[in-house]
């Protein structure tokens, strides 16, 4: 496999697509820095680049949907995946070589992003606090899990269609629409168990006040569907990517997304092999 | 006969559709094996079997010796180089560049061969152009140098000629014919060109609707298409006997038809057989070339 890799390397390097999402990832750092220091200046208030550091999160599952689809996409569209199976090499080998150099390639686009953010962030709003440490570990590690979950959904589906335009297409929706249900799921699980008591003067000076009301879309806790949206919240490289980005992450939490992680890695790798064995290539 | 590549009994569907239908082959070692049918009779379909790019649906191939289910048959395909329907190469790098990566994949320790590779399919002038600006026929002679990389047994290429002008087609001609002949590789070709084919092989198979309808080499096809004078007589037996007299080669059709394989004194021979007490009623030139044996063979209607 070692032959493998050298050469899918090798390509990543020369790869523009790749380095298409990276000058993005770097330019999306470099303005997140940009608009923090637009507002330290503005209000005077304390600003610093840990806050903008793990700003990547809710980017990183559409990078790694169009940076895979369209750097996979091209071994189907060139006809090159050919050359590696003509040439002897195992089937589960040219999968799991693919895997690797998409796992590289996403966290070197996260590397990027965080690169900028310091070169950055580091002259314009100073170097973060000391309690910085601790927490860059914990999202250090769940970025790294959490790009392994992408990459390894993302191989799947590129290994799998041979259409570059159709897989780069739905891999970048399927990217959006993880995000969105993501985000509904958190919304769900943070609406309140009750609205609030409330009082305001109509223009006529007529006081109204409103008592304290249950609020219909809160998930009793231990109700099946909290329990699956949590389930889910986790799950979801996406729901995780929110997470890390709110940096909201407790530490038992922490364990279970990283193993929920290897879990999706293990799923979605193990069903590409096994479909990649069986698949017809034209 | 030593076989480089043997086919038993090999079928393929695709849903509903049988692509191969108990296909049996045989490529002899150092052969250029020209493979000919219409289109959608099965040859890439084959050609992508026997690369291990698709898994037949029944029966079984052997690659110099191993079996398609073997472990060994990975081993046995890094003997192959193959241009399979259009020539595999990154549209986004140069020719050198495409070669680099091929070395990679294949493990090759060293650039150094690149360049005489280049200058064997005539691409060593390309410098900095990238494939994508490439004509078709510059594709296609990339995507062989590409198979020739790390010096293949057997060099596997679908209609090479797609996409050649004739000039290109004469040079890719000539360069299969000295791969076979200065470093022995065994080729096989699929080929609409049946003129084309019928100067480079050495051995056909003719497939039909996904079946082998016939495999034959080129001395065989020689023999039966060479040209001969078919001549109708009262007498057989007084024919072989004038034939045997003026010294030819015929074979005796029925109990009064001939085929004389050799140019006819038709006075002199009219002249002998009425001595020998036979008339001759008919006589006829005929010629069958490549394509008319093809068509003899699978029927020239499209079904």
């Amino acid at each position: 496999m070692s032959r493998l890799l050298a050469a899918d390397f090798s390509r990543l390097w020369k790869s523009r697509d790749f380095w298409t999402c990276a000058a993005f990832m770097a330019s999306f750092g470099a303005f997140m820095v940009l608009m923090g220091y637009y507002f330290m200046c503005r209000t005077g208030g304390k600003y610093s680049a840990d806050l903008v550091c793990f700003g990547y999160a809710k980017l990183m599952g559409i990078a790694a949907a169009f940076f895979i689809s369209l750097f996979w996409g091209t071994e189907y569209s060139d006809g090159t995946i050919r050359n590696k199976l003509v040439a002897g090499h195992e089937r589960y080998k040219v999968y799991l070589s693919g895997l690797v150099v998409n796992i590289a390639g996403v966290m070197m686009i996260n590397a990027i992003y965080v690169a900028a953010v310091f070169l950055l962030g580091v002259p314009l709003l100073g170097l973060p606090g000391t309690s910085f440490l601790p927490f860059a570990a914990q999202n250090g590690l769940l970025t790294v899990v959490m790009d392994l979950s992408f990459a390894a959904c993302f191989t799947m589906h590129s290994m799998l269609r041979q259409n570059k335009a159709s897989v780069t297409a739905v891999s970048i929706i399927a990217a959006l629409i993880l995000l969105l249900a993501s985000g509904y799921i958190r919304s769900s699980l943070h609406e309140p168990k009750v609205y609030e008591p409330y009082a305001y003067t109509t223009d006529k000076g007529y006081v109204i006040t409103r008592e304290e009301e249950p609020n219909p879309n809160y998930l009793e806790e231990g109700s099946v569907k909290r329990r699956v949206f949590e389930f889910l919240d986790e799950l979801l490289p996406s729901g995780q990517a929110l997470k890390i980005e709110e940096d909201e992450v407790t530490k038992e939490q922490a364990g279970r997304l990283v193993l929920y992680s290897c879990l999706v890695v293990l799923v979605s790798a193990g069903g590409g092999i096994a479909g990649f064995q069986r698949k017809d290539i034209k | 006969m030593e076989y480089v590549l043997q086919t038993r009994a090999l079928g393929k569907r695709y849903g509903s559709l049988c692509a191969l239908k108990d296909l049996t082959m045989h490529v002899p070692k150092g052969a250029i094996y020209g493979f000919v049918g219409k289109n959608g009779a099965g040859k890439t379909t084959l050609i992508r079997v026997v690369c291990g790019l698709q898994k037949p649906s029944a029966g079984e191939y052997t690659l110099y010796g191993e079996r398609n289910s073997s472990r060994g048959i990975h081993k046995a395909r890094r003997r192959v180089g193959a241009v399979v329907e259009t020539p595999s190469v990154y549209l986004d790098m140069t020719a050198k560049d495409n070669l680099k990566e091929q070395y990679r994949i294949l493990g090759l320790p060293s650039f150094e061969d690149i360049p005489q590779l280049l200058d064997l399919v005539g691409l060593s002038d390309t410098g900095k152009k990238k494939a994508k600006h490439f004509s078709l026929g510059m594709r296609q002679r990339l995507g062989i140098a590409m198979a020739l990389a790390g010096d293949p047994d057997l060099l596997v290429l679908d209609e090479p000629a797609n996409g050649l002008d004739p000039q290109g087609i004469v040079e890719i001609r000539e360069l299969l014919l000295k791969l076979n002949r200065e470093r022995q590789i065994t080729v096989l070709i699929s080929s609409h060109i049946l003129d084309e084919l019928s100067r480079l092989a050495t051995h056909y198979g003719f497939i039909d609707r996904g079946h082998m309808v016939r495999e034959i080499s080129a001395e065989e096809l020689e023999s039966v298409c060479r040209k001969c004078t078919c001549v109708e007589v009262t007498d057989i037996k007084a024919l072989a006997r004038v034939l045997d007299a003026m010294g030819m080669e015929y074979q005796i059709l029925s109990g009064q038809t001939a085929d004389i394989y050799a140019k006819v004194p038709i006075t002199k021979l009219a002249l002998a057989l009425w001595e020998e007490g036979c008339e001759l009623v008919s006589i006829q030139e005929r010629e069958e070339s490549l394509e008319s044996y093809y068509i003899n063979l699978v029927g020239g209607g499209r079904r």
